[in-house]
């Protein structure tokens, strides 16, 4: 049976829920191998063998740590490597988080194949494996395949359930050596992230998400108390013309959901949240402003003008006795919310 | 010396169109109004901030796209920055990332280079990966999705917010960085940028240009293909809920009915 190598997303050995998602996906495909690497990366084995993975190649070197992305390519071609030389290699997968992604797609560049990103499904295919993305914010679902050299796809968190599937998983020691351009980039200091004790909003199965409709700041904690007893992050719905950010951008705590963006955004609603200096509010103006003011832009720079959409701002106001006006839940994946 | 910055920016269908693919499942370019992508404008603003800290600096915004694309070098010269170099041909399209990245790397290699700076991803594409793929590619350091970004004396630092840690990242120049769009709200053009523009030189490359093979690149030259692109059902109105006292609880009825709780 061909094999699958899979790339284990962990952080000192605990293992992210997208690395088992993409097990699952991957015995659709072939028979699992894992590779993890850098701190911890043995003791992802047992688990990843209760999902399927027949064999787990691991490596630690003080490289992966200290320098950025690069080290980590070198171990996944050495593994590459070491894999298609056994036989038949059918893909390999990667977990959709920014690090992994930038690791696939280098990857792909030297072992010569094409790559697909941030599938949310996978078959096996007559012409090898079929991914299913979506794409221009959910409004198209595309299938598309690799057409040269071994597929590198990688997929979205959610995008297949969990399943126990046990397995050998034997550990095997990677031998890896490190090219002259691994040391490029340093990483001179690492802060781990502040924990909010909440699912990452990326990961979530179920997001919950408050707007102007909760008519102010100061109200955003019914949605916060709605979020925790969900077991679920939360995420301000708003849109905001110029900012568009992709689903899987890193270093956020809580984010938004929709078209715009930004946890940031939802700290300092929560930290100064003085009357009038709400957020929402300041962006109308702005938004109002520049309308006001002759557009001097030459007609081909100018941006259509954008439909305000939803229910006019008079509308959401006046809350309700439980301190609700509307709350909107959105599973990611199948509602395409965040991204 | 001079301090010789390339800027890769998107023309990208603008994403409050109707945005959708054409009969050969690309995305159309033609029908659909376009401009800047919109995080490339936080490049081209560390960009331009990065060349006033500079004694000498000279940015050049570089694009790969069709003839409409050059509204948004157009744009990014406004802004502030130099000159521009555009890079169209009929053999182009229908590139995948890989056919894309090896255009705008021998590009970046004809114009010169000691910085590379890139958004974080395209608005239509959003792979996110093409600053990657620039680095192996160019074979300098990857500095990559930064919300902070400094240059000095031949060395460039920032902070990435990744998935698990905030890093502070240095590295020698020459070097691809990207930048996130908390790395700094980005200008708008002035009246005087606009009609300084006008007069800057948008320098055109071809296939022939940059000494690729049309069959290395387009549809017929991408080493991915799609198979089948349709459009989702027009999403149903969610339903309101009026907090008249009970509020809360058919908020609650209605999470249990969909079986979120
Ligand atoms: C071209 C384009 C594509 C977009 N694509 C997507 C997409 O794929 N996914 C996505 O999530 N967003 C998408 N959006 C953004 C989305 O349509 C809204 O702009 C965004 O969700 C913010 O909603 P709002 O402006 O109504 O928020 P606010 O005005 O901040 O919210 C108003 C209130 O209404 C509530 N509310 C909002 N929506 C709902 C709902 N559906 N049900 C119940 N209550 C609700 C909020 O909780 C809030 O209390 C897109 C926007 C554009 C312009
Ligand atoms: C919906 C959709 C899905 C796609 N999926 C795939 C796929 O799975 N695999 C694949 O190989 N191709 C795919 N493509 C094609 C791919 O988007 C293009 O080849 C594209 O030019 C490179 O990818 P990106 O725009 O996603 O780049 P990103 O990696 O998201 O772009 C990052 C940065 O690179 C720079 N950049 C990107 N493109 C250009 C350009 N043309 N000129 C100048 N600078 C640029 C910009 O600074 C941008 O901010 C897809 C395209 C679309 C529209």
């Amino acid at each position: 049976m061909a094999e699958v190598l899979v790339y284990v997303d962990h952080v000192d050995g605990a293992v992210r829920k997208p690395t088992l998602e993409l097990l699952t996906l991957a015995r659709r495909i072939g028979e699992p191998v894992a590779v993890a690497l850098g701190n911890g990366a043995e003791a992802t084995a047992e688990v990843l063998a209760e999902h399927g993975a027949v064999k787990v190649l691991t490596a630690d070197a003080p490289e992966f740590a200290d320098y950025l992305v690069v080290p980590k390519v070198d171990a996944l071609q050495a593994a590459y490597e070491a894999v298609s030389a056994g036989g038949s290699l059918a893909a390999v997968l990667v977990p959709s988080s920014a690090e992994a992604k930038e690791i696939a797609a280098r990857l792909a560049v030297r072992i010569g194949s094409g790559i697909i990103t941030d599938a949310v499904d996978l078959e096996a295919g007559q012409e090898g494996p079929v991914a299913t993305q979506a794409v221009f914010a959910a409004s198209y679902t595309t299938k598309s395949r690799v057409s040269k050299g071994t597929p590198v796809i990688t997929v979205k968190p959610n995008s297949a359930p969990v399943e126990a599937a046990p397995a050998a998983g034997a550990v095997e020691a990677l031998t890896v050596s490190f090219g002259e351009k691994s040391t490029g980039t340093k990483v001179v200091s690492r802060t781990p992230r502040e924990s909010t004790g909440r699912p990452e909003l990326t990961e979530a199965a179920i997001v919950v998400s408050g707007g102007r409709g909760v008519n102010g700041a100061e109200n955003f904690h019914v949605i916060e108390e709605l979020a925790d007893s969900l077991g679920a992050p939360s995420a301000l719905a708003r849109r905001r013309r110029r900012r568009l950010v992709p689903a899987l951008q890193p270093g956020r705590p809580d984010r938004q959901v929709g078209l715009p963006a930004a946890v940031h955004r939802l700290r300092h609603l929560r930290r100064d949240p003085a009357p009038g200096r709400h957020a929402d509010l300041e962006d109308d103006r702005r938004r109002q402003q520049g309308r006001r003011g002759p557009d001097l832009r030459p007609r081909r720079l100018r941006r259509g003008r954008r439909p305000l959409h939803g229910r006019p701002a008079a509308d959401r106001r006046g809350q309700g006795p439980q301190g609700l006006t509307c709350a909107s839940l959105a599973a990611p994946q199948s509602a395409g919310a965040v991204w | 010396m001079s301090l010789r910055i390339v800027v890769c920016v998107k023309y990208v269908p603008d994403a409050t169109g109707d945005r959708h693919f054409a009969d050969d499942l690309t995305v159309d370019r033609d029908d659909v109004d376009g401009l800047l992508s919109e995080l490339d404008e936080y490049a081209v603003e560390q960009a331009l901030q990065i060349a006033d800290e500079a004694d000498d600096a000279e940015i050049t915004v570089l694009t790969v796209g069709p003839e409409d694309a050059k509204d948004a070098l157009r744009k990014a010269l406004s802004m502030g920055a130099d000159k521009a170099v555009h890079v169209e041909d009929d053999d182009l399209h229908g590139t995948d990332v890989m056919g894309t990245s090896l255009v705008l790397a021998k590009a970046i290699e004809q114009t010169g280079y000691d910085l590379v700076i890139t958004g974080m991803a395209s608005t239509d594409g959003t792979m996110g990966v093409l600053p990657a793929i620039l680095a192996e590619r160019l074979g300098v350091p990857q500095v990559t999705l930064l919300s902070e970004v400094s240059v000095e004396d031949g060395v460039v630092k920032g902070r990435r917010d990744g998935d698990s840690a905030s890093e502070q990242l240095e590295a020698s120049l020459p070097a691809v960085v990207s930048v996130t769009d908390q790395s700094g709200e980005a200008r708008y053009p002035s009246f005087k940028g606009i009609m300084a523009a006008k007069k800057k030189p948008v320098q055109s490359l071809d296939l022939d240009d940059l000494g690729i093979d049309a069959d290395e690149v387009g549809l017929e030259g991408s080493w991915t293909q799609v198979d089948s692109a349709t459009e989702r059902p027009a999403r149903t109105a969610g339903s309101i809920l009026k907090d008249e006292g009970e509020g809360g609880k058919q908020l609650a009825e209605f999470l249990a009915g969909q079986k979120f709780i």
